[in-house]
């Protein structure tokens, strides 16, 4: 099962960001609907409450924000903690049972003496 | 005493899940839903900083939960439960207070805000990190379990206060979510998803800190079995 999970797992990772670019890339009308509502809700969002969807032919003010550096980092630091924390529990895990084995073959060792 | 465990088929559905939202969540969020028009690309943290925010208020409303039911009926099931929320809650908070400053850095044009809901946070944060001390470095007695228990009750409070500081005490966090201010509807599915990833995630790692405190539990009770029947050497 551990490896059918892992296998499914690698599969996901090629095949969920192809299918979804695709579909990103295909519905261009989809967009159409978010520009009009944009600025209705323009004033939520400068009190800080609110998102609004950027115009995509709003190149200029796409140039102005540059925070990629930011971005990638958040999401870096998020899997590089969820990796970490996975080892350092499966090393915690692998130590305690190595643990209750070495107990388990001294209580054999003495039982088997007496 | 019984030692041989397999992982249960359902841990495995858990852990299928909470992948498979975690890509659709990270394609969503990077290649279908909008850029926000004031704050940018900086803004798509939120699709993981708030979800990692919900997992952790869960996780400790949790612990301290279970750790009011040992306070009045101590069990090692009770402790199991709230010695692993605690834990994940802890990572799940760290996330947070990390991705916070990095998104305020841009967003707000400084790291960090002396404002109500970051600062309850950071305290619930240390909270538990003083929780998860104590249990890591103070034994595995029943007298430390108690104190650890009424240390993480404590915490309940607290959350409860992270969660209404905003309107309280008039900070300049966002609420996005309680005043309905995702619009876009991709940013609503981006969310949903992340909420979703995050929920199983954190069941999948629940599951295993809980497994290995079973394991620590089982070798504390085997130590004390082999003390009692003059077993165990000095050497161990």
């Amino acid at each position: 099962m551990r490896r059918i999970a892992c296998l499914t797992v690698i599969a996901l990772m090629f095949v969920v960001p192809s299918t979804t670019a695709a579909v990103a890339a295909a519905p261009d009308e989809k967009a159409a609907p978010t520009e009009p509502t944009a600025p209705e809700v323009a004033p939520a969002a400068t009190n800080g409450d609110g998102f609004t969807a950027m115009d995509p032919a709003d190149s200029e003010n796409r140039e102005e924000l540059p925070a990629f550096p930011f971005l990638y980092a958040a999401y870096g630091i998020i899997w590089l903690g969820l990796f970490l924390y996975l080892i350092s529990l499966g090393r915690r895990q692998r130590c305690v049972d190595a643990q209750i084995a070495e107990l388990r073959a001294i209580v054999q060792e003495k039982v088997g003496k007496a | 005493m019984k030692h041989a465990r397999t992982t249960p088929m359902l841990y495995w559905v858990f852990f299928l899940l909470a992948a498979t939202l975690i890509h659709y969540t990270l394609a969503w969020t990077f290649f279908i839903a909008p850029v926000e028009a004031y704050m940018g690309v900086v803004q798509k943290i939120f699709y993981f900083h708030v979800p990692a925010a919900m997992a952790m208020q869960t996780l400790f409303v949790i612990c301290g939960i279970t750790s009011v039911y040992y306070l009045f009926r101590p069990g090692p099931r009770s402790d199991r439960l709230a010695v692993a929320c605690a834990e994940v809650g802890v990572l799940m908070g760290a996330f947070v207070l990390i991705t916070g400053p990095l998104w305020a850095r841009k967003a707000w044009h400084h790291w960090w805000e002396w404002e109500p809901r970051l600062v309850l946070t950071m305290v619930v944060f240390l909270l538990y990190m003083a929780y998860l001390a104590l249990r890591r470095y103070a034994g595995d007695d029943s007298l430390t379990k108690r104190i650890g228990a009424g240390l993480a009750a404590l915490g309940l409070p607290a959350i409860y206060l992270v969660r209404i500081a905003v309107e309280r005490w008039r900070g300049t966090h966002p609420q996005v979510i309680y005043k309905g201010g995702l619009t876009d509807v991709n940013m609503q599915i981006a969310f949903g998803l992340g909420v979703a990833a995050f929920a199983f995630l954190a069941i999948v790692l629940v599951w295993r800190r809980w497994e290995l405190q079973r394991s620590r539990d089982e070798l504390n009770e085997l130590t004390l079995e082999m003390m009692e029947h003059d077993l165990l050497e000095t050497d161990l």
